[in-house]
């Protein structure tokens, strides 16, 4: 069953649309990164899917439920981090546990003990003294000591130190798989997602460009690095669809292909004959992303050389 | 945790949150009840103090909802499992309990020294709660789309001045005519709860626009501002109640005079009478308006030239046993007559035999004599809403002037609705001399005005500094040695009118002039 289901979702900030169109399924149990740039909608999503918003077409339901009629019991079993989320920053941190404790029936007081040492947060200083970091991991602690079924973070490793996030996201993992919980994670923190992960969507200017899981991600999406492609070397006039990204640096040719699944270097020697060597990778998120950002740019360059 | 205990459990963090500026509103409170309790005769610091404590009050209840912002996507409540109408009546408690409730503490205070009775009590209380509510609900829309205090302080005089400026600069007929009306408890609590309603659906919705927001602000505003004008201007406020049939009495016209006016103008003198009703009570028309009317043509109002006249009173004293000293008992005495200036074309219309008419209300007055007060400087006295303290007693015994300060409470309303009081309601002194069995009647002389709030805005109480001597009509009796002292052993005989009610009076009358 899928924890999070969005279908046709539209969202617009008066006349600019911030999501078109979005369709995604987030399996229960899966940590899903969501990916983009910034303005692509990531945080109006996740803002939908915590029922903050209420999309204007379309419709969302998290464990469930719809979005726009989540009741008490439904949001007991959801956390919510988010960058510039507003907390009470007059109270201490004890103060604000106090306050939620009661308000959820699984609140964990010794997990929320243990988060507080593990983030080095001192309970009893006002909230509003706290830095960038140590807020977020207050948000943190708030989301996580309910045991929520759901969590959905968004750029949760702000401000958070290497070996903080290092700790959260093995945290993190270790909660997802034993207790089963369900993650929706927007960030750039590409590398910290990375390990993270088991399924990844993209969005971009508000479309969804793909959503599917790590496993899927990593076959069909390749690095190919072709050696011996100079600027002798003949270059295809026209580049196939599927790839994202074509940067030249003689005697070198990277590509960033999407439909790369079952190929190996053997399959692109077809356009590039001359080349001396050619080596076929799993590709790293972080290239994806900076590929299907640049996709745009790279295609009219890839057009220029062609030419 | 249940619903209710979602609310208490919200509050108490609120009240907590807002807990020093709850203090700092409390003793606001405490001040302002203690100067209209005590201090009441210096105006000014009551006034600069209700000016005080109702905006601090809206900035302590802007605190108290942004804690829990309605709107906005960044708002750390919304993410946690609350019921938002919950959320919504915590704060609405904490302004009731908190802020209505003990301004209402300190109102009922003030007023039970100022000898308001315990029957009218809630009525004045209801009209403070409506008043302050209508700006709590104000305060908490803006609050709800301001994103911190300053905005909201910003937004709040933007809102305080803009129907005034907007009203002045477009449509003056509203702000000249209609908009003097006081305002009605009822407009005022229909106001507050459309704009709590919004606030409630702001918390409900969360995602909803700002200007939304706004435009339903607008469309309140723009309610209340046809309930105002759909509305007479009424010059003095009246009781609202009727007085049964049997207090009824029939408006009788005694005589028409003209006096001939400069410019060919002339002033058309009515004097007034009842006919029927009860002897012991006195009768007063209030706020009379006089029509010309002639068939065939539209009727023209005059204007009148006094507020209310006293058609029929009673001396309150007359079996006490105490010779009135003097040849006149000024009560009896008061000017039964209404003037009003015709103009040469509208003398044309009484000569072509337009029919007057005559309209108002007659109040009618039951006589409370209070208890003798000795003539002690500092000495001070309440009867239902009116508190007179003895300032002063100067003068020669052959012409004492007594200063007293009279504080009177008084629905607001359009500037000098405090007049009530004075036109209708009001005080008859005279000093009395106990041991002579001998009494003068004292006319009071207006000399001085302020007014304050009691505590909450929505009542007020008017400050009158009187110099009560002698009549001028009547001579003076020894009433002992001179200076201070020789009033020692004399006493204020005090009686105050109160209004019992109502009805309404028409009375259509043709005159020639010329021949009466």
């Amino acid at each position: 069953m899928a924890a999070v289901e969005i279908a046709g979702v539209t969202y617009r900030y008066r006349r600019v649309e911030a999501l078109s169109d979005v369709s995604l399924a987030v399996p229960s149990g899966a940590v899903y990164a969501l990916l983009g740039p910034n303005g692509a909608g990531k945080t109006t999503l996740l803002q939908i899917l915590a029922g903050l918003r209420r999309p204007a077409a379309g419709w969302a339901r998290v464990l469930g439920k719809d979005v726009t009629a989540l009741g008490v019991g439904d949001r007991q079993a959801i956390g919510y981090v988010a960058e510039g989320l507003r907390l009470p920053g007059w109270m201490t941190l004890r103060q604000l546990e106090a306050y939620l404790a009661p308000l959820y029936p699984e609140w964990d007081r010794s997990l929320a003990d243990e988060l507080r040492r593990r983030f080095r947060l001192d309970p009893d200083r006002r909230i509003r003294t706290f830095s960038r970091g140590e807020h977020m991991k207050a948000a943190l602690l708030c989301a996580l000591a309910p045991r929520p079924r759901l969590l959905l973070m968004d750029e949760p490793f702000t401000g958070m130190d290497v070996a903080v996030k290092d700790e959260l996201v093995h945290g993190l993992l270790e909660s997802a798989g034993t207790e089963g919980w369900t993650v929706v994670v927007a960030s750039h923190d590409l590398a910290e997602l990375e390990p993270l992960a088991d399924w990844v969507g993209f969005l971009d200017d508000g479309h969804l460009l793909l959503s599917e899981s790590m496993e899927t991600f990593r076959a069909r999406f390749r690095r190919v690095e072709v050696v011996g492609a100079g600027e002798s070397t003949s270059f295809p006039a026209t580049v196939p669809e599927g790839w994202l990204s074509v940067r030249r640096a003689a005697p070198r040719v990277s590509l960033i292909v999407s439909d790369g699944d079952g190929l190996d270097g053997d399959a692109y020697r077809r356009w590039f004959p001359d080349a001396t060597r050619i080596e076929v990778r799993e590709a790293t998120l972080r290239e994806v992303f900076v590929a299907l950002v640049r996709r745009d740019q790279d295609a009219r360059r890839v057009e220029g050389v062609a030419a | 945790m249940t619903w209710l205990r979602q609310a208490a459990h919200v509050a108490a963090k609120d009240l907590r949150h807002a807990s020093w500026m709850l203090a700092v509103y409390a003793v606001i409170v405490a001040v302002a009840t203690a100067v209209a309790v005590h201090a009441w005769g210096s105006g000014r610091g009551g006034v600069l103090l209700a000016t005080l404590l109702v905006p601090f009050g809206l900035v302590v209840f802007a605190v108290v909802v942004q804690a829990d912002a309605p709107m906005g996507s960044d708002v750390f409540w919304a993410t946690r499992p609350l019921y938002p109408s919950a959320v919504f009546a915590a704060k609405v408690a904490v302004a009731a309990v908190a802020l209505v409730g003990v301004g209402v503490a300190g109102q009922a205070v003030a007023l039970s020294a100022l000898g308001v009775e315990s029957g009218s009590l809630p009525a004045h209380i209801a009209r403070s709660v409506a008043d302050y509510g209508a700006w709590l609900g104000v305060a908490g829309v803006v609050a709800g789309f301001a994103r911190n205090i300053r905005t909201f302080v910003l937004s709040m005089i933007i809102v305080a001045l803009a129907p005034y400026v907007g009203l002045w600069s477009l449509l003056p007929w509203l702000v000249w005519g209609p908009m003097v009306v006081r305002t009605l408890p009822t407009l005022e609590a229909g106001i507050a709860v459309a704009l709590f309603g919004l606030v409630a659906y702001q918390y409900h919705t969360r995602d909803v626009r700002r200007s939304a927001v706004a435009a339903a602000m607008v469309v309140v505003a723009a309610m209340a501002a046809v309930g105002v004008a759909g509305r007479q201007p009424v010059p003095l406020p009246i009781t609202m109640k009727d007085v049964p049939a049997g207090l009824r009495a029939d408006l009788r016209v005694d005589s028409v005079a003209f006096e001939p006016l400069p410019r060919g103008e002339q002033e058309l003198r009515l004097t007034l009478g009842v006919a029927g009703g009860a002897s012991d009570l006195a009768y007063v028309l209030v706020n009379p308006r006089l029509e010309i009317r002639e068939a065939g043509k539209p009727s023209e109002r005059l204007d009148e030239v006094a507020g209310s006249v006293w058609l029929r009173t009673v001396d309150p004293l007359a079996d006490d046993g105490f010779r009135r000293v003097g040849p006149r008992v000024p009560w009896l005495e008061r000017d039964r007559t209404l003037r009003f200036r015709l103009s040469s074309s509208q003398m044309g219309r009484l000569s072509r035999g337009a029919t007057l008419v005559l309209t108002g209300r007659i109040e009618v007055l039951e006589a409370r004599q209070l208890q003798p007060q000795p003539l002690e400087i500092g000495r001070s006295f309440a009867d239902d809403g009116v508190r007179i303290r003895i300032d002063s007693v100067e003068g020669s015994p052959e012409e004492p002037v007594i200063r007293v300060v009279q504080a009177s409470v008084a629905p607001p309303g359009t500037a000098g609705s405090w007049v009530l009081h004075h036109n209708v309601s009001r005080f008859d002194v005279a000093l009395a001399d106990p041991g002579r069995r001998e009494a003068v009647p004292l006319a009071g002389m207006a000399t001085t005005f302020a007014a304050h709030a009691v505590v909450l805005p929505g009542v007020s109480v008017a400050l009158e500094e009187r110099r009560l001597q002698p009549m001028s009509s009547v001579p003076w009796t020894d009433l002992g040695d001179a200076g201070a002292e020789s009033h020692r052993g004399t006493e204020l005989r005090v009686v105050h009118w109160k209004p019992r009610g109502g009805f309404d009076v028409r009375s259509e009358l043709r005159v020639r002039p010329g021949n009466g």
